[in-house]
């Protein structure tokens, strides 16, 4: 992929007059598993070591530019203790895309991931893009869960899944834009024949890699 | 809506929202002597989980038997405590028999109307079944929590009218998120929990004035030939009482405007909408020195004047040089009355109970930790924490930092100490000020352990104490600053839930570290009133009132300017409107019982119901209400009470010694 990996994510700067969805996203997952560095790399460009822990919710909002069209994403950063389990259903209300994060070296995350994607899957908007990613994978030496048997489980609940790393920023815009070329536009209907399936169905074929795009560059 | 029998009516079900103030206008099958009564619309939880709207007139509200004479009664509201703990009387009975109340899971269909000053509602298209009149012209807060139990669509032909449609799965999710965390639902029936309450003491009388006038206006009915009456003796039908609303509508809009008259030919209105009394600047102080501090010790080391203490440190916080000696008594580790000696004995017992508890988890072999699980979560859960807690101060800064390990051992001894509780994500930023501060691990542990003796419901598992505090904080935003809590509950926000950083962790990720020492110092002193804390936030919202309401801001503007407000808060500026706020609230005429509770004045219902009895003295602080103030003041008793004067509104000082020190 072409997008630059080390800095911000595209802006439309200089692009044309192009249309603009503005899609709301939410990220879920285990505390500490890097869900507020993924946003802060993905918006921002940057990475903390010690990012502080998320009290209650945090709101922030990144353009990008895919070939025809400008995504807006607004996007709600949770807390991640189980305490604050509670607030969740607030912010991923009318969500149309999650990314649940789960933290490669830690396996207790992973299975908070899937509870997170069940979650969803049960109480989110039935149209909900959703996306799984095993963070840290910068930290590959202490690997506790295998990218094989992510992609397994992402394959089998139709999820977006890759591995990021919000330290590095392997992945992280990308990731963003595998969920922007995955939402549908509403001029393209509801995404064609996925429109009417269910978040169970849906299925991350080859045809639907991202695109980076060339707009903005 | 049906007219319900009496046994219909437990008193089990449980109000979720009530809106004072609505007028019944129209309804079917009901007797025309019991339009144009006066009553609270509500949303109730019933005993067996359902929902309904629900309307009860005034008379039964107020237990009051009046029947006959509809706006007779109406003088009685608003002075009286509104509860259902009265006699039930036959005429209770027959009031109660008035209840409209319709079934959420009935409602198919409702409409507002007249700028969003009437409503009415039906179970099917085509017929309106009851139509209300909302006298506070505030319609959207009911239609905005209404919107939140049941799901709606606006109907393509009248932007005005909503259609009910059948909940989704997704409102099923939140219903419930709502029914675990929220404030609009059921267990809270310790505060029963009215929101417009706060606006219930509203001067009925003069706007009555009005419906009484009215009642006695011939209309001049234009399609019609015939004069109506409105009134007890007017015809039933619905279209006129519409005539009436839309007049009484012109009334209410001129009346919007504060304090108004309005006049016409046929009419006159007098209208007074409630308002605070100015706020009063108040300056703040300078800190408690360490010359007065050692002034205020007697020669064995106690300190004698704690409230006068707490006074001075209300008024300008403490110097830093003898912050961490202050704060110790602040909370609760040193008791005032101690001298020097009993402090060394203390110290030396607390010491030795510190390292006991920390040995008992410093002792726990791996073996023992892989079966235990609770224990395992709570340690990975403080590693977690302590490691990104403040990371970017010096004193916590880089690797390998020796404070981290403190920060670390002592949230594992306070584990110990309240294995409960346990650890809770926020307990990290409350203990690290302490530990920069003190420095020592035991006396950061023991003041910690007294913080935390305040602020342990923050962190209850079930959210209760959180949910509280929202909802307190909503009902004084609400008095405080009616405008803002409209805007809030019209953009879903009412839930304050945006103010939840700030309540959980007492506004540390607001402030500089320099800083939430100060703001914390004086919220310690639990001065001028409980709940301080709180009227903190309402000063804060109240400064980004304008942004927030000419932005037109929704639920993610208004959580992203909160958030982003961090570090830009002034804490003395933001102290003092706080206090300012205080006096204002108290000093309000419309002044409830609600508020009251919330700032730990005695309740006025609740207490004898003679007004001439002894006013209500305020009882070891200085807060007191506007009725007792000039009192106290003119009675010149008590030698020890100094009055101070701003803008017109008197601050009592406790103690000659603060006088003296103030001067
Ligand atoms: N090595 C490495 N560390 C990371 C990565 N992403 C995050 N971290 C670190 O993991 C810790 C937690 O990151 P956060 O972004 O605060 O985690 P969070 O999921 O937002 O946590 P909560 O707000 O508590 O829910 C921080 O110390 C980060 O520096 C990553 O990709 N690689
Ligand atoms: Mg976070």
């Amino acid at each position: 992929m072409a997008t630059n990996r080390s800095g911000a994510a595209q802006r439309p700067n200089g692009a044309p007059q192009t249309k603009v969805c503005q899609f709301k996203l939410v990220l879920l997952g285990e505390s500490a598993v890097g869900k507020s560095s993924l946003v802060l790399r993905f918006v921002k460009g940057q990475f903390h070591e010690y990012q502080e822990s998320t009290i209650g919710a945090a709101f922030l909002t990144q353009t990008v530019c895919l070939d025809d069209i400008t995504v807006k994403f607004e996007i709600w950063d949770t807390a991640g203790q189980e305490r604050y389990h509670s607030l969740a259903p607030m912010y991923y209300r009318g969500a149309q895309a999650a990314i649940v994060v789960y933290d490669i070296t830690n396996q207790d995350t992973f299975g908070r991931a899937k509870n997170w994607v069940k979650e969803l899957q049960r109480q989110a908007s039935p149209s909900i893009v959703i996306a799984l990613a095993g963070n840290k994978s910068d930290l590959a030496a202490k690997r506790m869960v295998e990218f094989e048997e992510a992609q397994a489980y992402a394959d089998e609940n139709g999820l977006l899944f890759m591995e990021t790393s919000a330290k590095t920023a392997m992945n992280v815009n990308d990731i963003f834009l595998a969920i922007a070329n995955k939402l549908p536009k509403s001029e393209s209907g509801g995404g064609g024949g996925g429109g009417g399936a269910g978040a169970g169905a849906r299925r991350l074929n080859d045809g639907d890699a991202p695109r980076a795009s060339s707009c903005c560059k | 809506m049906s007219s319900s029998s009496v046994e219909e009516i437990t008193d089990q079900s449980n109000d979720l929202f009530t809106q004072d103030g609505v007028l019944l206008k129209a309804c079917s099958g009901r007797p025309v002597n019991e339009l144009n009564s006066i009553g609270m619309l509500c949303i109730v939880q019933n005993s067996d989980g359902t929902k309904s709207i629900e309307w009860r007139p005034s008379d039964i509200i107020t237990v009051c038997a009046v029947q006959e004479q509809d706006w007779a009664l109406v003088n009685a509201i608003g002075r009286r405590q509104r509860t259902f703990s009265g006699n039930l009387t036959a005429d209770y009975a027959t009031a109660r028999a008035r209840i409209i109340r319709m079934p959420l899971n009935e409602l198919k269909i409702f409409r507002v109307t007249n700028r969003n000053q009437q409503m009415s509602f039906s179970n099917k298209v085509g017929v309106w079944q009851s139509t209300f009149f909302f006298q506070h012209g505030n319609a959207e807060v009911f239609i905005a929590y209404l919107k939140s139990h049941v799901k709606t669509a606006k109907s393509s032909r009248d932007r005005n009218t909503y259609l009910v449609v059948e909940p989704t799965d997704e409102t099923r999710a939140l219903n419930r998120s709502f029914t675990e965390l929220d404030i609009f639902q059921e267990n809270t029936t310790d505060v029963v929990w009215n929101i417009v309450s706060n606006l219930k003491e509203r001067p009925y009388e003069t706007t009555m004035e009005a419906f009484s006038k009215l009642s006695s206006i011939g209309l001049d009915y234009n399609s019609g030939s015939q004069l109506l009456y409105y009134g007890n003796e007017a015809s039933s039908k619905r279209d006129v009482s519409e005539e009436v609303a839309d007049l009484l509508t012109k009334s209410m809009v001129a009346a919007e405007e504060a304090h108004s008259v309005t006049k016409s030919d046929e009419y006159e209105v007098i209208s007074m909408k409630p308002t605070l009394p100015p706020r009063p600047s108040i300056p703040r102080s300078t800190p408690l020195s360490q010359e007065k501090w050692e002034g205020l010790q007697d020669t064995l080391g106690r300190v004698t004047e704690m409230d006068g203490v707490k006074q001075l440190i209300f008024r300008g916080g403490v110097a830093h040089s003898i912050r961490k000696q202050v704060w110790k008594y602040l909370l609760d580790y040193y008791p005032w009355h101690m001298t020097h000696a009993e402090l060394k004995a203390l110290q030396k017992k607390r010491t030795d109970e510190y390292y006991c508890m920390k040995l008992q988890w410093r002792s726990m072999t791996e073996g023992q930790e892989s079966r235990f699980t609770e224990y395992r979560d709570r340690k990975s859960l403080v590693e977690k924490d302590v490691n990104r807690t403040d990371r970017t101060h010096p004193f916590f800064a880089g690797d390998n930092n020796p404070n981290l390990e403190t920060l670390q051992d002592i949230l594992m001894t306070y584990v110990m100490y309240n294995f409960d509780l346990g650890y809770v994500q926020g307990m990290s930023d409350i203990l690290a000020p302490l530990l920069l501060l003190m420095g020592n691990e035991v006396d950061t542990f023991w003041c910690f352990v007294g913080f935390m003796e305040r602020i342990a419901s923050n962190f209850d598992m079930d959210q209760a104490g959180m949910k509280h505090q929202l909802l307190q904080l909503q009902q004084l935003v609400m008095f405080a600053s009616p405008e803002l809590a409209q805007h809030l509950a019209l953009k879903d926000s009412g839930n304050m839930y945006f103010c939840f950083r700030w309540l959980l962790v007492w506004f540390k990720r607001e402030f500089s570290l320099i800083d939430i020492m100060r703001l914390w110092e004086v919220l310690w002193t639990g001065l001028p009133c409980a709940n301080f804390h709180l009227l903190i936030c309402v000063a804060i919202l109240e400064a980004e009132k304008e942004v927030l309401i000419s932005g037109d801001y929704g639920f993610t503007e208004i959580l992203k300017h909160v958030n982003e407000l961090s570090m830009r808060i002034e804490v003395n500026k933001v102290l003092s409107s706080a206090e300012g706020i205080y006096h204002q609230i108290i000093s309000a005429p419309h002044l409830t019982d609600q508020i009251r509770i919330i700032l730990g004045l005695t309740p006025l219902g609740t207490s004898a119901p003679t007004e001439d009895d002894d006013a209500p003295e305020a009882t070891g602080t200085n807060c007191k209400d506007n009725d007792a103030a000039a009192n106290v003041s003119t009675s010149g008793t008590d030698m020890e009470e100094a009055v101070l004067e701003y803008d017109g509104i008197e601050i009592s000082i406790v103690t000659q010694t603060v006088w003296a020190l103030l001067a």
